[in-house]
């Protein structure tokens, strides 16, 4: 059924609503914060919950613009989105559309300070269905980010606790492999190839428990930045330039400079680190790419991540996607691991309304395509 | 034969500075080394060192603040950011204020040589 024709009150609900004094008054009452505005974006309706937590009574806001010092939205790294086209309610309204994701950012209270907002729109149309104005609904999240910004130092300060040890173990194992320490005998080393090999499985699980607590632990605010991704993948590469090296790898970079996009850099250098690590991980021979470039048409942001390795068969292509896939399947695949990395690059391509695609058979590599969104500065022909 | 350059190993977990000074020692370097941010800093500002391997989580002084204040003064040393520290944002941090490397850990002991090697000249 076509979305605009759905009927979204049912008969019961039409007499129900009609009983209803006045919608302002209903909405008046909600502890989420709303308030409209006409197209000019000067507030007309202004209710309670914006009071309490902006500190700005509605008869002090009314006629105003919400760009004139009342919310005046910031992105989370503090770069202007009030006044620009990257405003929320201006998009919707010229759009014609609500937004599909709640946005994440700083709203001004009237003492000066910022609250962390939850911030959807709607367009409001009149009975033409012409647009008229805009309706935002935000929730102060000030609190639901301290936590997660204090599970993140937790995770931290776990992950370097738990990395530590690995780490001289790793070391004094390789040191005695290559016989820094003084030749072994074959059973030696043949035990120490042991203890090598269970150690590695060992950091392999850890980094994915990790990876995923981080990943959980934040998963529901995501910021959304103007930033540079080519610089993001360039720097993301060539952090992984040594471990392509260590495995004789051919490693090609080919990013085109100036790809800008609206979204959460760390998410994303999250997911696009998960894909180039997992084509590192499952190559032992050949090569390995990173490509991005730029489709004008469509505005949309292509990356691929190539690799030569052991490829997947068609039939997992969907699963692989899926959380714990290789949990689940042990012997998938012979490396360790839980495999939640990616889920993790699905679910974060997606949430910045983007999508990957799989290209990959046994034994002829694979290709993994996002495409994401592009915000480009120049004007479109 | 060539002078034996001198690497500094700022790491606060005696462990692996162990590990990497013996790996580095092998490797026919000399090594000096440090195990807090602040010794790491004055070591690598006062002495003639021609490489440094740094650590990000150490008491005093963390490695991204010994990377910048070293950047300020010898801009050419080559510097190799090691640390547990994954997150892209850390890494695009490092890199940004001028790592010639960022290597997270566990890391492999030959990766380690082979990175400071070409960083040398030596590859």
């Amino acid at each position: 059924m076509d979305k605009e024709n759905k009927p979204i009150i049912s008969s019961d609900g039409i007499s129900i609503l009609e009983s209803v004094e006045n919608l302002p008054n209903l909405l008046e009452q909600v502890s989420d914060c709303i308030y409209i505005t006409d197209l000019e974006r000067r507030i007309i309706f202004w209710n309670t919950a914006c009071e309490k937590v902006t500190g700005y009574k509605a008869k002090e806001v009314l006629d105003k613009r919400c760009a004139d010092d009342v919310l005046n939205h910031i992105d989370m790294a503090g770069n202007k989105i009030c006044s620009t086209n990257l405003c929320p309610l201006y998009r919707a309204m010229a759009a014609g559309q609500s937004s599909e994701q709640p946005l994440i950012v700083k709203a001004l209270h009237k003492n000066g300070s910022r609250i962390v907002v939850e911030v959807s729109v709607a367009p409001i149309r009149n009975k033409q269905g012409t647009v008229v104005g805009g309706m935002e609904i935000f929730r102060d999240i000030s609190e639901k980010v301290d936590l997660e910004e204090q599970k993140a130092r937790f995770f931290s300060a776990l992950s370097h606790e738990l990395k530590t040890p690995l780490t001289s173990m790793q070391g004094y194992l390789d040191l005695l492999l290559a016989g820094d320490a003084g030749d072994l005998n074959d059973i030696q080393k043949e035990f120490i190839t042991t203890i090598h090999n269970q150690e590695q499985k060992l950091a392999g699980t850890i980094d994915e428990l990790l990876e995923m607590a981080r990943f959980e632990s934040t998963d529901f605010s995501y910021e959304s930045n103007l930033f540079d991704l080519s610089l993001t993948l360039e720097n993301l590469a060539n952090s992984f330039r040594a471990d392509a090296a260590a495995k004789k790898l051919d490693y090609s970079v080919n990013i085109i400079p100036g790809l800008k996009m609206l979204g959460d850099r760390e998410r994303l250098a999250q997911a696009f680190g998960n894909l180039i690590s997992n084509a590192i991980k499952y190559t032992e021979k050949g090569f390995v790419s990173i490509e991005a470039d730029y489709n004008r048409k469509n505005d949309m942001i292509r990356v691929a991540v190539s690799d030569s390795g052991i490829g997947i068969p068609e039939e997992d292509h969907k699963a692989v996607f899926e959380m714990f896939y290789r949990v689940e399947n042990p012997g998938t695949r012979s490396k360790g691991g839980t495999g939640v990395g990616l889920y993790i690059v699905d679910r974060i391509v997606q949430r910045h309304n983007g999508m990957v695609e799989l290209n990959s058979s046994p034994g002829k590599g694979s290709v993994f395509t996002v495409y994401l969104p592009g915000q480009n500065t120049e004007k479109k022909e | 034969m060539e002078k034996q350059k001198l690497i500094l190993i700022a790491e606060d977990d005696p462990s692996v500075n162990r590990l990497i000074t013996f790996k580095l020692g092998k490797e026919g370097f000399k090594v000096r080394s440090t195990s807090d941010g602040k010794e790491a800093l004055k070591a690598a500002l006062e002495e003639d060192i021609d490489a440094a391997i740094i650590d990000v989580m150490m008491p005093f002084l963390d490695g991204i603040q010994v990377l910048k204040r070293i950047r300020a003064e010898k801009p050419q040393l080559p510097v190799i950011i090691l640390t547990v520290k994954s997150r892209g944002e850390d890494i695009h941090k490092a890199l940004e204020l001028g790592a010639d490397q960022y290597m997270t850990k566990p890391f492999q002991t030959a990766e380690l040589v082979k990175s400071l090697k070409s960083l040398l000249g030596e590859l």
